[in-house]
């Protein structure tokens, strides 16, 4: 029962809520037995605010049964990433450097879930500094609930498989190169990358400042796009946030006729097991209307272009902890070094990296504007074993599992892309491969159009269930 | 900050030979498929502190980054980017 009550959607439970056949307190309750149970299997929880969300769950209960009702999110309990500061709480990085850091103010879309009544439950794992992987010497390392041999993808690790487990209805990440998608991908939700500019990051640790957004994590794209509501819009504190609002309609419309444009050599890098799979989702896609077009990514050094300025801006904000030699703690030996060797660069380096992507931005803005959205798989195969890795940890073997793979990897293309140029993405279940473990598509639309891709989405839920299995937590 | 003439100098110094100490890596790598320390420490130090990167480990470990800095470097630098191009870091008021 509390099983069946933990896996509705935000949708399904906030209509319950507001017709007062369901307690916040009740829904809370649920949620934080449930983390307690399942977390010693998939580790992805860093801390469990009980006390703080029983205590914001009764506040929710009082208000509603006054009458007032802040929207579909109040009284919906929800985790974030250990790198969104929570005022009197915790909050690590997921870095044993950090790991009694406690900040005395949320961040900026914390402030705004909680405003929006939503019930702040845990603090979720995370890579140790939202690095590519899922690797962290803070805490042990997370499983993904399909299969518990499998990594859960990075750096968005908790978010990702504690939403899919149903350990917290709804989850925000952050991504860089690929942390809400990868995670999202691995395991089966839906998870956004929005347009940069379009949350702020106020109160968010800093990766690299030209390239991280944070997006939502949540079972059906439909309560995506809901959350994204309520966190998205201007704030001043964060100077590089858009200057409008993001208003969310749930109903997808017509789509019959609207262009998608299939990056197809991102498919052909599948296995032909996993290229059934996806070719089932495209006919889905054509099924209800979308005519599809074959596209071509331009050849240009995305991934050199992306290091270089991820790494320029990642150790530069980092030198402190060089300086003081905290870094020492880092478990990442390799990122580590990648960080300082980056700052030794020439800055014209820097500026030339930037230049190339202001033309791979506007290559980009040409293409997508073609179409409702730009289609590829978030990755080409299931998530990865794990494997034990140097010093100790056990890690994500590079071929399939963690946010590395999918950052570095050919079949990432359409994801580093959209990160370079700031473009909105989502990605959603498309099936199963040969193993069980989910496969997710990238769609991905035009700035500041995430509607698009929710369009897109959404239709594509409206006739599949994949967002509607539950893992099996088999080992 | 207090800074000696001395130090002022150095810094000054550093930051006047640092492209060719850069230049230095980049050909030694080309010629050998690695950094070497003295090359390394040379860079290190005229970035600053040494840090954890003095002992020979973790220098071990930002010789081999060095060379996969390189590596994007030189796809980087050989990239044509036509002149009206500006990167995107707009000032606008």
């Amino acid at each position: 029962m509390s099983e069946d009550l933990c896996y509705q959607t935000i949708g399904e439970l906030s209509k319950q809520i507001a017709a007062k056949k369901l307690s916040p307190v009740e829904l809370t309750q649920a949620y934080l037995e449930r983390a307690e149970s399942i977390n010693p299997k998939l580790e992805t929880v860093i801390t469990l605010t009980r006390e703080h969300a029983l205590a914001r769950a009764v506040e929710a209960e009082k208000e509603i049964k006054a009458g007032k009702n802040r929207g579909p999110l109040h009284g919906i309990p929800y985790g974030v990433k250990d790198l969104f500061d929570t005022k009197g709480i915790k909050t690590t990085w997921g870095s044993i450097i950090f790991k009694d850091r406690v900040p005395e103010r949320d961040a900026t879309c914390v402030a705004k879930l909680n405003n929006a009544g939503a019930i702040l439950m845990a603090k979720l794992t995370m890579s140790e500094f939202a690095g590519g992987s899922t690797r962290s010497n803070l805490v042990p390392f997370p499983h993904n609930p399909w299969k518990l041999d499998r990594t859960t993808s990075g750096s968005s690790s908790g978010s990702g498989a504690s939403t899919a487990a149903a350990m917290v209805c709804f989850s925000l990440g952050t991504e860089t190169g690929g942390s809400i998608l990868g995670p999202s991908g691995s395991n089966g939700i839906a998870g956004m990358r929005p347009t940069y500019g379009r949350v702020s990051r106020f109160g968010c640790m800093t990766l690299a400042w030209s390239l991280d957004k944070i997006g939502p994590l949540a079972r059906s794209a439909t309560d995506v796009g809901m959350i994204l509501e309520a966190i998205a819009g201007p704030d001043p504190k964060d100077p590089t946030s858009g200057s409008t609002a993001f208003k969310f309609r749930p109903d997808p419309g017509r789509v019959s006729g609207r262009k998608l444009g299939i990056v197809r050599h991102e498919f052909d890098l599948a296995s032909a097991a996993n290229r059934v799979v996806f070719e089932k989702g495209l006919d889905v896609l054509k099924q209800a209307g979308f005519v599809l077009e074959n596209v071509t990514l331009p050849d240009r050094p995305y991934a050199e272009v992306y290091n270089l300025i991820s790494n320029t801006e990642g150790g530069t904000f980092f030198k402190s902890v060089f300086n003081d030699k905290r870094i020492e703690g880092m478990y990442d030996a390799a990122r580590r070094a990648d960080w300082l060797a980056a700052s030794m660069l020439p800055a014209s380096d820097y500026l030339t990296a930037q230049r190339i992507r202001a033309m791979i931005t506007a290559e980009s803005d040409e293409l997508v504007a073609k179409y409702s959205a730009l289609i590829a798989p978030t990755s080409s195969s299931g998530a990865g074993l794990i494997q034990p890795a140097a010093g100790g940890q056990r890690g994500a073997r590079g071929g399939g599992g963690g946010g590395a793979a999918a950052e570095r990897g050919p079949a990432a293309a359409l994801t580093r892309i959209g990160n370079l140029a700031g473009l909105p993405g989502i990605s959603v279940p498309c099936g199963f491969d040969n193993e069980g473990l989910p496969l997710g598509i990238h769609i991905m639309s035009r700035a500041w159009d995430e509607q698009s891709a929710f369009d897109v989405a959404m239709a594509f839920q409206k006739e599949t269930d994949f967002h509607r299995k539950r893992p099996t937590f088999r080992a | 900050m207090s800074q000696t003439r001395r130090e002022f100098a150095a810094m000054l110094g550093a930051a006047v030979a640092f492209p060719k100490i850069w230049e230095r890596a980049v050909e030694e790598f080309e010629q050998t498929g690695e950094v070497s320390a003295d090359i390394a420490l040379t860079l290190l130090d005229a970035q600053g502190e040494r840090g954890i990167f003095a002992d020979p480990k973790h220098l071990d470990e930002l010789r081999a980054a060095l060379g996969r800095k390189i590596r994007d470097h030189k796809i980087i630098r050989a990239f044509p980017v036509p002149e009206d191009v500006q990167p995107l870091i707009y000032f606008k008021r």
